[in-house]
């Protein structure tokens, strides 16, 4: 019995150290009730613009058609009021006019409300950067058939996350024996030049291949100030392709899972806000 | 606690009446070392252990005649009358046990009282658990044990106490052991053939034991036999092995030689077509050369080389040029030790050991392409990751008398770094090399501990351990103490508990977390913190029914700091972003970690059916600041039950049975769980790519099916005029259990259609092996 006793005593001791709670909440969502959005507003843009598709799970074909949720009330909403949406069938998306009392306001706080049919409730909230980067010059040179050149622009201190865009138009007549002309990127991939930036000033360098052999062509570049989470989001979402393509299917691989950054609640995607500058630049 | 300081006095103020035997205990034939035996005074329950050499120091009463009793696991006790004036040095010869059963069982805390969390494990007993191909293995047996997670199928990665792979100081004759696997961790690196004795630590590490978190697997080579010649071997599916233990001059000194190689790429070469030819192979030599140099003096040296290998040559004959292609991928390990031991009294015995270890990974790609026209276009990448350690060591037992055993010494460890380098060039020997780091980091440290028998039932290990690192950039230093009680109740009853802290200064950097050599061995430094654990044990064990099983129950405590983890996309090929001026600094993050658990171990010790059953309940929790929102996680290896029984029945002296079962619940993983549209077009653009997305879910929120697998052996022994000869048959997953190794996702319906699919390495794989001894 004495010994029967130590036992019982000790097992207890024992358990108990076993009775903790390990904090891990897993906020996994029912594929079948999973509501995507994605909605970028910055007040350059014409359209507003909300889309919002239901997710699927696996083993279920999916097609975007069929995932489409029209019947949702969409609403933006601000300290100037509220913004309605209307579902457009031919753009799979919610769209409502960036003008008037609808507009976009730099430096102003948004918030996305978005209930669904069946009760769910997405809601998200942003903040319009409330400056566009400038763009300081564009200074470029040809080279044999290529055109080569540098892109200065200059963002706010308070600005951290830039993202840099660049294409071009260019005639259809080429010269004959020369190919079309391509866009190039010199010095690297800069799609996120950099997270935080050391200084207010970024330089960038490019190539035109082959555009002397078109009759016109013109370079436009669009610089973006970034809300964090729409950098979050954005860059999440890059390394999220590489990782889907590296994968082979194979779970675990040799890269790490990368989720898709999301700042809603109710629901999975983004809702945030940027600012840009667009320039365009007669390179022939 | 006031009495302490009269405690001391009154265990150094017995010397005066004492004298003191000391000496060597030896196995009777071999003239191998025995460690850990147990040497008291009959009918006494105060003792002293022989240390890791053999080497023990006891105090007698003087001019009376006293029983002294000596004792190890798988030997004989031995009792010597000794009658002495005057301090005596002398050898012990201990004759294995008869019962050859008795010597087959694990034995768990039983050496010392203090001793907690720690198997000792015999090498016979690894040999007569069933293994795949009939490659015995140390790192499986392990495996085996409560506490022990392994990854995933045929892996030799251990996760213990919810520790990372890479948080377990595999020493081999001191000697660290980094990535201690072949193919691919289906088998470690150990050749059980060249091995002596196994202490696996998973807490309450002793002061001597330093620089990993989570566990200690010691491993120390057979010395070789001093008296005659001796060999044993095998010859499997897989591969064959040879051991041979040479006498150089007779007693005093031998040399001991092992040799494993598989020859599947022998075999199947020349059956390839010209153009297309792959093959893998993996060699082991262990070499250990002891000698006694005079009763004070002994020297070890020791070594292990190993290399893995997988080729791919392909050629490619089209009308107007020819490819060659030549991919290689391999590692190799190979660690030296050069150790005296030196006696300065019966009381203070010394081992210094200068080590080497060297541990090295590449992966190549050859691309020859040669025209009609003779021109050619060449193209040479590779990817090569390296470690190598220079090590100097110091340890000093001491013994002042029965009650005190001291331990002290100083570890100095130069540690070189290449964790990534890649190259590449085309045609010329103009070559792009990135990520070409270096790091030369040295580590250091300085202990102390003392066993000590406080009084009949209570006893301690109490240590204190300085861990340093100095860097180029920063240096750290930390104090580790270390405690372990033992409390013994009654006659059957013991408890214990312990408490350890501890630092690690070199990290795993591991995408598949399954403990391949493709992870890369990386150094702290000012940006990579060390890892530091804190771990606190209780426990209790008992005889039950008749003292023929011996229940042992443990729970635990581990809290983790600064373990790292890849950031969410990263790889150990790509850094990323397409920047190659990142490092792999720049692709980690930093958490931390807690895990606890209880583990219960029922052992049968005696009898013809012996073996154990042990089971883990355990958590383990992770939290990174930039991985899962911030939020808590379980890691991969998390696994919330693990069972695994061990039986081996003795039906005949001829024939003997074994099997074992084993439990765990599935693996944490990422899994996409469905799918979404999502896009990342913004602006006034008109170019919309709506993209199905991945739904991952919070990480590691799937879990893997459960693993559960029997295996069978069965062994016939039979006698010869030149030794014994052992046919084995074993089955390997018995019941074709389809556990999961990785899964998959499987599309369809031109992509549109994904479903997770799960692969299984090994389905029921009977094999067959022929042992020999002699």
């Amino acid at each position: 019995m004495k010994s029967f006793l130590h036992f019982f005593t000790i097992s207890v001791f024992s358990c108990l150290f076993l009775t903790c709670k390990t904090g891990v909440e897993t906020d996994n969502l029912d594929p079948q009730n999973l509501y995507a959005v994605t909605s970028f507003i910055s007040p350059q843009d014409s359209i507003i613009k909300v889309y919002l598709f239901r997710g699927r799970p696996l083993g279920v074909m999916l097609r975007a058609d069929s995932a489409l949720v029209t019947n949702a009330i969409v609403q933006i909403k601000s300290i100037d009021g509220n913004i309605d949406f209307s579902f457009n069938f031919d753009e799979y998306r919610y769209e409502a006019l960036n003008l008037g009392k609808n507009k976009i306001k730099a430096g102003q706080e948004y918030n996305l409300s978005i209930k669904t049919k069946d009760g769910v409730l997405i809601n998200g909230k942003c903040l319009v950067p409330a400056f566009a980067p400038k763009i300081g010059k564009i200074t470029g040179a040809f080279i044999n058939n290529d055109y080569e050149f540098s892109v200065s622009m200059s963002t706010e201190k308070n600005s951290q996350y830039v993202y840099y865009q660049q294409d071009m138009k260019f005639s259809r007549k080429l010269t004959i024996g020369v190919d079309r002309p391509y866009l190039q990127f010199s010095d690297r991939d800069f799609v996120f030049p950099k997270e935080i930036l050391p200084s207010s000033d970024l330089v960038t360098n490019g190539i035109i291949r082959n555009a002397k052999g078109t009759e016109y062509c013109n370079l436009i570049v669009t610089v973006s100030n970034l809300e964090s989470s729409m950098f979050r989001y954005l860059k999440s979402y890059n390394n999220y392709n590489n990782w889907a393509i590296n994968t082979g299917g194979l779970l675990p691989n040799f890269n790490e899972p990368q989720p898709i950054y999301s700042n809603l609640t109710g629901g999975i995607g983004i809702f945030a806000g940027f600012n840009q500058v667009e320039y365009m630049q007669k390179v022939k | 606690m006031k009495y302490l300081p009269f405690l001391f006095l009154f265990s150094f103020a017995s010397l005066a009446q004492n004298v003191r035997l000391s000496g060597y205990l030896y196995e009777s034939k071999s003239k191998e070392s025995i460690v850990g035996a147990s040497i008291t005074i009959c009918g006494q329950k105060q003792g002293v252990l022989s240390n890791a050499y053999g080497y023990f120091s006891i105090e007698i009463p003087a001019n009376q005649s006293v029983c002294v009793r000596f004792s190890s696991v798988a030997y004989q006790v031995f009792e010597q009358t000794f009658k002495l004036n005057n301090n005596q040095q002398q050898n012990i010869l201990l004759s294995p046990s008869n019962q050859t059963l008795e010597t087959l069982e694990v034995k768990a805390e039983k050496l010392a009282d203090t001793e907690i969390s720690v198997v000792k494990m015999s090498i016979q007993q690894i040999k007569q658990i069933p293994s795949l191909f009939g490659e015995k293995d140390p790192i499986k047996a392990i495996q085996l044990l409560p506490g022990v997670q392994k990854g995933v199928e045929g892996s030799t990665a251990l996760y213990v106490r919810g520790g990372g792979a890479d948080q377990n100081l595999i020493i081999l004759d001191e000697a660290p052991v980094y990535n201690a696997n072949h193919l691919f961790g289906f088998f470690s690196v150990f050749n059980s053939d060249a091995i002596k004795n196994i202490s696996f630590w998973k807490g309450g590490f002793p002061a001597r034991y330093g620089g990993r978190l989570s566990s200690v697997i010691d491993i120390q080579m057979k010395d070789g036999n001093k008296e005659k010649l001796k060999g044993e071997g095998g010859i499997g599916l897989l591969s064959s092995r040879l051991t041979l233990e040479i006498p150089v001059v007779k007693s005093k000194s031998s040399l001991m030689l092992s040799g494993r190689r598989t020859y599947i790429d022998l075999l199947t070469k020349p059956l390839m077509p010209v153009y297309s030819k792959q093959g893998y192979y993996f060699y082991d030599l262990n070499l250990k050369f002891s000698s006694i140099l005079s009763p004070k003096d002994k020297l070890f040296i020791s070594g292990y080389f190993g290399a893995n290998q997988l080729e791919n040559k392909e050629i490619v004959l089209r009308d107007s040029y020819t490819i060659n292609t030549h991919d290689k991928l391999g590692w190799n390990n190979a660690t030296a030790t050069v150790r005296w031991n030196h006696l300065f009294s019966e009381k203070l015995f010394l081992n210094t050991s200068f080590i080497l270890s060297d541990f090295n990974f590449g992966l190549s790609t050859n691309y020859l392409q040669t025209n009609k026209d003779l021109s050619t276009f060449k193209n040479v990448t590779s990817y090569t990751s390296a470690i190598r350690d220079y090590g100097f060591k110091t340890d000093f037992d001491y013994f002042p008398n029965n009650r005190h055993a001291i331990k002290f010494g100083t570890n100095f460890t130069l540690h070189h770094f290449q964790p990534r380098v890649t190259s590449s060039n085309n045609n010329g020997p103009d070559s792009l090399i990135s990520g070409n780091q270096v790091f030369n980091n040295q580590e250091i440290a300085l202990y102390a501990e003392d066993t000590y028998q406080v009084t009949e039932r209570l006893s301690a290990n109490i240590g204190l351990r300085f861990s340093g690192l100095i860097t180029n950039t920063k240096n750290f230093i930390f104090a580790e103490p270390r405690l372990n009680l033992g409390y013994r109740v009654g006659n059957n009853w013991q408890l214990k508990a312990s408490y350890s802290r501890s630092n690690q200064f070199v990290h795993l950097l591991s995408n598949t977390g399954v403990g391949l050599s493709t992870d890369l061995w990386v150094p702290s430094t000012d940006r990579v913190p060390p890892q530091q654990a804190d771990q606190l044990a209780i426990g209790v064990s008992k005889r039950v029914f008749n003292n023929r099983y011996t229940l042992s129950i443990e729970s635990y405590r581990k809290w983790m700091q600064n373990i790292i983890s890849y950031k969410e996309g990263a790889t150990f090929v790509s850094l990323g972003n397409n920047d190659s001026k990142a490092t792999w600094e720049d692709n980690i993050t930093f958490g931390k970690g807690l895990s606890y658990g209880t583990e219960f171990l029922l052992q049968k010790e005696v009898g013809k059916l012996k073996g154990w059953l042990g089971y883990t309940l355990a958590w383990t929790v992770h939290q990174f600041e930039e991985l899962n929102n911030g939020k808590p996680f379980y890691p991969r290896f998390d696994r919330r039950h693990d069972l695994s029984l061990v039986l081996q029945y003795q039906l005949s002296p001829k024939i003997t049975l074994s099997a074992n079962w084993v439990y765990a619940s599935g693996n944490a993983l990422t899994v996409p769980q469905g799918f979404y549209y999502g896009l990342n077009n913004f602006g006034n653009s008109d170019n919309v790519y709506l993209n199905g997305l991945a739904y991952l879910g919070s990480r590691n929120s799937f879990r893997a099916d459960a693993y559960h697998r029997l295996d069978l052996g069965i062994e016939f022994h039979k006698q010869k005029k030149w030794g014994e000869r052992i046919w084995e048959i074993s089955i390997v997953n018995a019941y074709n259990r389809k556990n999961p190794y990785y899964y998959f996702l499987n599309t369809s319906n031109s992509g549109r259609i994904t479903s997770l699919g799960k692969s299984s390495l090994l389905p029921i794989l009977p094999s067959v092996s022929y042992h020999f001894k002699f």
